[in-house]
């Protein structure tokens, strides 16, 4: 059994999820505005927000390092039967 | 008593800051535009095909990259949303702030204007008091500055609640009369 891979592709995907984790993750905590008796609850929306865009860009770069893990085990194989098929693991597939 | 009698003072201050709301709702944009871009770079990855990366461990990635494609539209969508919400909050508050004054600058030349406050003047005493020109004045100026002020804090709540709304979490008001 032999798995058609595009190494050079992979890497460019990896270095864009890289990329986009570290926009997402610059944005991620605009600062909350002044809305008088509505502060507190505006902050606590917002905080939402943040740790929602920051739990996102987390799992991006984990989908980069496991792509990363997943290419160095391609390149050590070479393209040999039986590279690991479930090395992008269950956490990943679970995000 | 009611508002328009004597010995009342009406609070012509606003508690929000539509300056800082705009900003937050800028940086709110350029969150859901990111979220929004790295969706399509992620909807782009999903698309790979089994001659670039077969077998499991694609589909295994094409999934994953499916679903961060979705969480991110998402995020993006409650960002944008949250910063649309927060730029008419401002607006509204800004058009708020201008009735305000507005009440203000009705009542200025006429009665006792401070501490962000607007202070009612004596009840005209009678017709032939030669004062009672100047005093009416002031009266009638009053009323219509707590006309306009109640307009402006009528508008205020209005604003207010719209952004609850999209907030989408229980707030407790308190009663309205300051």
């Amino acid at each position: 059994m032999t798995i058609a891979v595009d190494v050079d592709l992979l890497r460019q995907h990896r270095l864009a999820l890289l990329a986009e984790a570290d926009e997402v993750e610059r944005c991620s905590t605009p600062d909350p505005p002044d809305t008088g008796p509505l502060t507190a609850v505006s902050a606590e929306a917002l905080d939402g927000l943040s740790q929602r865009a920051e739990r996102l860009a987390g799992h991006v770069r984990e989908l980069a390092d496991a792509l990363e893990r997943w290419l160095g085990v391609a390149r050590a194989t070479d393209g040999e039967v039986g590279l690991g098929l479930d090395l992008l693991t269950a956490q990943v597939l679970a995000l | 008593m009611s508002l328009t009698a004597v010995g009342r003072s009406i609070d012509v201050g606003l508690a929000a800051d539509p300056a800082t709301c705009v900003s937050t709702s800028t940086a709110l944009a350029a969150l859901a535009e990111t979220c929004e871009r790295a969706a399509l770079v992620l909807g782009r990855h999903a698309q790979l095909d089994e001659a670039a990366f077969g077998g499991l461990s694609g589909i295994v990635y094409r999934t994953s990259s499916t679903l961060l494609e979705q969480a991110c539209g998402r995020t993006g969508r409650r960002s944008h949303r949250l910063a649309e919400g927060l730029a008419a909050y401002a607006q509204g508050m800004t058009e708020v702030r201008r009735r305000l004054d507005e009440a203000v600058a009705a009542a200025a030349p006429h009665l006792h204007v401070a501490g962000g406050r607007i202070w009612s003047p004596l009840r005209p005493a009678g017709a032939n008091d030669p004062a009672d020109a100047v005093t009416a004045q002031g009266w009638a100026a009053w009323h219509d500055a707590v006309d306009r002020w109640r307009a402006a804090r009528d508008l205020e709540g209005q604003v207010a609640q719209e952004w609850v709304r999209v907030l989408d979490r229980p707030v407790q008001f308190e009663s309205a009369d300051r």
